[in-house]
């Protein structure tokens, strides 16, 4: 009894001595987050008036200013000069129709912008609503107190190329190299175009070296291919590429890539398939190159009629819009790519020696008439 | 007639000829040097082989052009030298004697390209070509002396034509210089002179020869 009365003693005095302490009742405690919390946002909404002040003095600087050309509109901020900017904007449409593949009336279509407050709305208030819009890349050069912005000719040309190539239809969205609407081709590209083809560790470029049209069709591919990845590589490629790739790396592989590398060419096909790797042999310069030898033999508009064509493989669609057999434009463009721009024998050399050779008979008829004097 | 002539000739020409025969026996030589065996090739040296004959190539038109420069002018030089007096007091008329005078130069003209045809043939002997890749040796000896031939009677109806034809073809191409001067100091962008070289090499320009295509070995 008397133990019992003991432990109750002790448990009275622990109740009494669990009582709250000063200063830490839940309502005091909820003011002081409540200080701090308002505090917090006092100093956030100090500080984004001061950021949104900043912005504003910053933007101020670029109104904006409408500049057009032939159908097109630039909407860019007064920063980049006007004279700078219409001289982008001709030579971006120049540039373009040169090469072809982006037809003039397209870049009506849109508008393009730079430099642009991005705080609400701007394109719409100055009345281009309806019209799609599209972001021109603007340079920046200088020291921040005396910044330069510029556009470049190039931007605006690729800018529009990219949104072209996005409304076209799946075969050529996915095989349109980037870069494909600009007409510069360098002797480098020539050449790296060439170190493509020759150094190329995939077979179908041993084969289109070899002669074989239908490894450079594989090798460009430029068919519709009902398999591309078993279609245009072989197992070793395949195997090849991985260990290229970091998927290579045995830590990170899957089942099927496991299995590509211990030698089933399926599970090759169905790993890079699911790794969504590009189905094209040929890098973006060659497929550039066979475009560029397209523009030349056949000019601009037929680039542009066969960019339109959605009807067959991108070989057709060439072929068709240049009037040609799909095999001889493949065979004119290993030619061209073996020699680094070379043109074919197409005449022999007593044709091609034929007008000279005219000339020289005129030039001796005239001396062997004349008489020294 | 032309016998005398042909000799004649030969003694003002001889080490030209000798020294171009030898230069076009060897250039082609030159194409195989990487090696020969390229059936067994891997594609990486198949194409630096192709580079490499495709760089002795464009050499081979200038060497073209220098046979028929050079032929061109000593077929001329003895009849300047005595002041036309051997060839005046001939009894064969202008005519027949310019013929022959060209004869005997495209006679010489003809030794380097048998020693380019010669040696192309040797050169494409010695090496296995790769399937896709093709030898052209007849072509090749054909293109360098028909260019060497068109170059050389230019350059023989300019150097015995009249002074007053040679006055003209100076002056054109003075006239189409100081053109191109005019329109550098006002920043015309346009040259008379590059025109006229395109039009010239470009395919039908009388020396579009010159810049087709010189491989011995292409694809």
């Amino acid at each position: 009894m008397c133990r019992r009365r003991v432990v109750l003693a002790l448990a009275a005095l622990l109740v009494v001595s669990a009582a709250p302490v000063r200063g830490q009742s839940p309502e005091e405690t909820d003011r002081r987050e409540r200080r701090l919390l308002a505090r917090a946002e006092s100093l956030r909404v100090q500080v984004e008036a001061q950021w949104a002040s900043k912005e504003s003095a910053f933007w101020s600087r670029f109104r904006p200013r409408i500049i057009r050309s032939r159908g097109a509109t630039l909407v860019v901020g007064e920063a980049v000069p006007a004279a700078s900017a219409q001289r982008a904007l001709d030579s971006g449409l120049t540039m373009l129709r040169t090469a072809g593949a982006v037809p003039g009336q397209f870049a009506g279509r849109l508008v393009l912008y730079g430099l642009l407050d991005p705080r609400g709305d701007t394109l719409s208030r100055m009345g281009f609503r309806g019209r799609r819009q599209l972001e021109v890349q603007v340079s920046r050069t200088g020291p921040d107190s005396a910044a330069i912005w510029s556009i470049s000719a190039g931007a605006v040309a690729q800018a529009l190329a990219e949104a072209y190539r996005d409304s076209l239809d799946f075969d050529w969205r996915h095989w349109l190299p980037y870069r494909y609407a600009l007409p510069q081709w360098t002797r480098s590209n020539a050449w790296e175009a060439f170190q493509e083809l020759t150094r190329s560790p995939l077979s179908v470029a041993g084969r289109c070296v070899a002669g074989e049209m239908a490894g450079c069709r594989l090798w460009l591919a430029i068919d519709r291919d009902a398999e591309p990845f078993a279609d245009r590589f072989t197992g070793a490629d395949l195997r090849n590429r991985q260990g290229e790739s970091s998927f290579g790396n045995a830590g990170g592989l899957s089942e099927v890539g496991h299995a590509c590398l211990e030698g089933s060419d399926a599970a090759c096909v169905a790993f890079f398939q699911a790794q969504r790797f590009s189905d094209m042999p040929a890098p973006e310069t060659t497929r550039r190159g066979l475009l560029r030898l397209f523009r030349s033999l056949y000019g601009a508009d037929a680039i542009q009629r066969a960019v339109a064509d959605t009807a067959g493989s991108i070989a057709r669609r060439l072929a068709r819009a240049a009037g040609v057999g799909e095999d001889s434009l493949v065979m004119r463009w290993r030619y061209w790519t073996l020699t680094r721009g070379g043109q074919p024998r197409d005449r022999s050399a007593a044709a091609d020696a034929a007008p000279g050779l005219v000339l020289a008979v005129a030039l001796l008829a005239l001396v062997a008439r004349g008489r020294r004097s | 007639m032309f016998k005398q002539v042909l000799v004649a000739q030969w003694q003002t020409s001889k080490l030209a000829v000798g020294l171009l025969t030898l230069l076009s026996f060897c250039l082609p030589l030159l194409a195989v040097l990487y090696g020969g065996d390229l059936a067994g090739a891997g594609r990486e040296r198949v194409g630096d082989w192709l580079v490499a004959a495709d760089r002795v190539a464009q050499f081979l038109p200038f060497v073209a052009m220098l046979v028929g420069l050079l032929l061109g002018t000593l077929t001329w030089s003895a009849d300047l030298a005595g002041r036309h007096v051997y060839a005046l007091s001939l009894p064969v008329p202008r005519a027949l004697y310019v013929s022959m005078r060209f004869g005997a130069g495209a006679l010489f003209a003809t030794i380097p390209g048998a020693a380019m045809g010669l040696s192309s043939g040797i050169a494409t002997l010695t090496v296995a070509l790769p399937p896709g890749i093709h030898a052209y040796p007849v072509e090749l000896a054909l293109r360098f002396w028909l260019a060497s031939l068109t170059v050389f009677a230019i350059i023989f109806a300019i150097a015995g034509a009249s002074r007053r034809g040679q006055v003209i073809t100076i002056s054109v191409i003075g006239a189409a210089v100081t053109l191109d001067v005019v329109f550098l100091l006002f920043g015309v962008d346009y040259s008379v002179t590059a025109e006229a070289l395109l039009l010239l090499t470009n395919w039908p320009g009388p020396l579009s020869l010159l810049t087709g295509r010189w491989a011995l070995f292409d694809v």
